[in-house]
């Protein structure tokens, strides 16, 4: 949904301005394809119509009465979303670290799995440590209870994105994964309380 | 178009508003009705098709961007469509002609109009833009812009007035009717009917030969002859003018002032400044008669209709007098004779007179102090022309006396005399002559009298005729009705008397008087030939009947009447005619009122009383008077 603000705003912004370009021909006399012109209308209405839409959805007591105050309450939302978003990052970062705690790791050789289970501490310790900034990176892949089997089949070059993405930000966590084979970690199913 | 840019950009800009407002409601996120919208998107549409149209229509290869592109294209076109709009008023002014009667009005008129035509044209090429031009297009704007009038059209006046002084100018000064396109009538009168423009033609044509009729019918009078032919050369130029206006092809100059009868007293008062536009008019119009009127006092003329009346009411004292252009020669040359009494100007010269004169009804009793002065220089100059004539008449005047009293000799010529002397002013004129021809004055005998006698004379003092006088016409009538008259009751011996009469010669014909004879019947005769080898018995002194003018010329001694302040405050004026017996010794013996304003009779016949006279003679022998006397009371 928060995708649809700057698209919709600027669908009406575009649609006014087109409509705007055709009224200053007709201000000066210039010839104008009715026809088109009604169509920019048409679609400016449609984009007006989205916009209060999208705004009374998040504000359902909202009332504006011109340009100016719709786009404070646009940017009111939108601060609102942004405040949203970080908290929903800093949760994932927290439950992925609570998910690598609950995990077992496993290797036939114990030097292999201690060496694992040292990089697991600090991936742990990282996701915690991000989590605790004001602007927490965002954790690219699926949710914490599949993040792992995810990240474990991420490859070059298919995955460069993600996989860039990961090492920018979660360095420890992207080394854990990088030497994290897909059979060499288990974890306990939650039971439901 | 100039008007109609600005008026379709507006149209177009109230749609284009509404319209903005709908679209605010949008880029606001706002509700909207669409189709309201889109309706209003259509008449901006439309209105902006109209705009466009128009510029196309002016310029069809016009080419704009934006809307000050199309600003600046109107403007332009404008500019240059006003620049045209002053350039072809120019032309028009250029093209039409001024109309009007009179040549200097005219004249200043076109001088207006080419300073309005530089004007125009300075501003057309001016590098800056001209101001607007109010009114409609150059064939129509003259016509509007001489309908213009204040307060109605104020902006537009004000607007001429501002931007063009000098076209402003030329039209104020333009009347409707008076600006004609070439080739064309005047614009100011398309709708009148060439029926009634010729009506209107024929009646001015009528108004200009009915005044010349009337100036030819009329009368100029003065007491100097040289100065009625002055007047009278000038009339005769104004009548010309009159006809020659009358008979050119073009519309003659309208003539202002009265109809024809009444014009001369109209135009002899108008003055100035209070007169001055009829007085521009009848000059610039009419320069001739303008000349003429400008030269003629109001006392110097006498219409045809009154003509009669004025001399009838003419004064002893009134030094103004008809000078009888259309008069019978042989009337005039009496009249003259009569009036060429020398004692005239002595009595004139008299300072008593002068004191009195101012009581008189002279019409311009100021001018009477020069009187003295004009009657010599008159007798001077006018002498010359008139005595062979005055001789020929007197002699002819004799001739018919003489048949007359031969006639009645055998009869009863007293009574004859009697009965044809006092109702006929030509035959009282003549005997008074006669009497003082007779009189032997003094100044009668000296060699300049004698000219006096017989040549014409300032006619001043015969025009104060006490008796009733018939108009002129009526007196050449009479007077030959007088000299070629049947009897009513021919004895049945008066052939064979009138032989003998004849026979007998004219002194020796018995009961002919040679001198003066009772009742002043006509005496001329024995005068004119007393200087003959006649023999007639000297009768005894009688009573003779005299001019005015001639008593007046006897005047030694006159005493001003006093105006009575009551009737001086009533505005009592007018003439008091008296009749008196002069006696022997010139005293004032017997005399009575015979009309006039009852409240001044008594202070004129205290006055006259008073007055003396130098004894009257017949053949040098005194006698009795009988005169009438005049005396004008003027407030």
């Amino acid at each position: 949904m928060v995708s649809l603000w700057p698209s919709t705003i600027n669908s009406l912004n575009d649609s006014l301005a087109a409509l705007h370009g055709s009224l200053g021909k007709i201000k000066a006399a210039r010839s104008v394809d009715i026809s088109e012109v009604i169509e920019q209308l048409k679609s400016a209405a449609e984009s007006s119509r989205n916009l209060r839409a999208l705004v009374l959805s998040e504000l359902p007591e909202a009332s504006w009465q011109n340009r100016e105050e719709l786009d404070a309450i646009v940017e009111e939302i939108s601060k609102r979303i942004e405040a949203r978003n970080l908290e929903q990052r800093r949760f994932r970062l927290l439950s992925l670290a609570t998910q690598l705690e609950r995990g077992t790791i496993v290797h036939r050789r114990t030097v292999r799995l201690n060496q694992l289970q040292q990089l697991r501490d600090q991936a742990t310790k990282e996701l915690r440590s991000q989590a605790a900034l004001a602007q927490p990176p965002a954790l690219p892949g699926p949710e914490s209870d599949e993040w792992i089997d995810w990240a474990c089949k991420l490859k070059e070059p298919e995955d460069a994105d993600s996989l860039q993405s990961l090492r920018n930000g979660f360095a420890r966590l992207d080394e854990f994964i990088a030497n994290l084979e897909p059979d060499m970690w288990t974890i306990k199913k939650e039971t439901t309380a | 178009m100039s008007s109609m840019w600005p008026s379709a950009l507006a149209s177009l800009d109230e749609s284009l508003a509404e319209l903005d407002g709908n679209l605010q409601l949008l880029e606001a996120a706002r509700p909207v009705d669409l189709a309201h919208v889109i309706e209003r998107l259509k008449m901006a549409v439309e209105s902006s098709h109209n705009v466009r149209t128009l510029a196309l229509s002016d310029v069809p290869d016009a080419d704009w961007q934006d809307r000050e592109h199309l600003v600046a294209l109107f403007e332009a076109r404008d500019l240059e469509r006003r620049r045209e709009q002053l350039a072809a008023l120019a032309d028009e002014l250029e093209r039409g002609n001024v109309v009007h009667r009179r040549a200097a009005r005219v004249a200043q008129l076109t001088q207006l109009r080419s300073k309005a035509v530089e004007e125009l044209r300075s501003l057309a090429a001016a590098e800056k833009a001209p101001p607007a031009l109010p009114g409609p297009d150059a064939p129509h704007w003259i016509e509007w812009a001489c309908s213009l009038k204040e307060p109605e059209d104020t902006a537009s006046l004000q607007s001429l007035r501002a931007g063009f002084s000098r076209l402003d100018e030329f039209v104020a000064g333009l009347e409707p009717g008076m600006w004609a396109t070439s080739g064309s009538t005047p614009q100011a009168r398309p709708s009148v009917d060439p029926a009634a423009e010729a009506r209107d033609l024929e009646e001015r044509r009528a108004r200009l030969l009915a005044l010349a009729s009337e100036l030819e019918r009329g009368e100029v009078v003065h007491h100097r002859a040289l100065r009625v032919t002055q007047v009278n050369h000038l009339r005769d130029q104004a009548i010309q003018e009159l006809r020659m206006q009358a008979a050119v092809a073009k519309a003659p100059s309208t003539l202002p002032g009265p109809e024809a009868t009444e014009w001369m007293p109209w135009a002899c008062t108008l003055k100035e400044p209070d007169d001055a536009d009829a007085l521009q008019d009848l000059r610039d119009g009419f320069p001739r008669v303008d000349e003429f009127v400008a030269n003629l006092e109001p006392g110097m003329w006498v219409a045809a209709s009154t003509a009669q009346l004025q001399t009838r009411a003419a004064t002893p004292e009134s030094v103004t007098e008809p000078s009888h252009r259309e008069e019978p020669r042989a009337q005039r040359s009496e009249r003259e004779a009569i009036q060429a009494a020398p004692t005239a100007a002595a009595a004139l010269s008299d300072p008593g007179f002068a004191t009195v004169i101012p009581l008189e009804t002279s019409p311009k009793p100021n001018f009477l102090s020069q009187l003295t002065p004009r009657v010599s220089s008159f007798a001077r100059e006018r002498w010359r022309l008139g005595l062979p004539i005055a001789v020929l008449l007197l002699a002819l005047l004799a001739a018919m006396q003489w048949r007359l009293h031969r006639t009645h000799a055998d009869t009863s010529p007293v009574k004859a005399a009697e009965a044809a002397a006092p109702n006929t002013s030509i035959t009282s004129s003549a005997n008074a002559s006669a009497a003082n021809v007779a009189a032997g004055s003094p100044a009668a005998r000296t060699p300049e009298a004698s000219e006096k006698t017989g040549k014409p004379k300032d006619t001043s003092a015969a025009a104060k005729t006490p008796a009733p006088q018939p108009p002129p016409e009526k007196q050449v009538a009479m007077l030959n009705d007088a000299s070629l008259r049947t009897p009513q009751a021919i004895p049945k011996n008066a052939a064979v008397k009138a032989d003998e009469a004849s026979a007998t010669g004219l002194g020796e014909a018995p009961g002919i008087v040679p001198g003066a004879l009772p009742g002043g019947v006509a005496n001329a005769v024995p005068n004119i030939v007393r200087d003959g080898p006649t023999n007639s018995p000297k009768l005894p002194a009688q009573k003779i009947r005299v001019s005015s003018g001639v008593a007046q010329g006897q005047l030694i001694h006159q005493v001003t009447p006093s105006y009575p302040v009551q009737a001086r405050l009533a505005g009592i004026h007018g003439t008091v005619v008296l009749q008196a017996v002069i006696g022997k010794d010139g005293k004032v013996q017997n005399v009575h009122a015979l009309r006039g304003p009852a409240m001044l009779v008594q202070p004129a016949l205290d006055a006259v009383k008073q007055w003396r006279y130098k004894p009257f003679a017949v053949n040098g022998e005194p006698a009795e008077a009988d005169i009438e006397v005049n005396v004008n009371f003027n407030p």
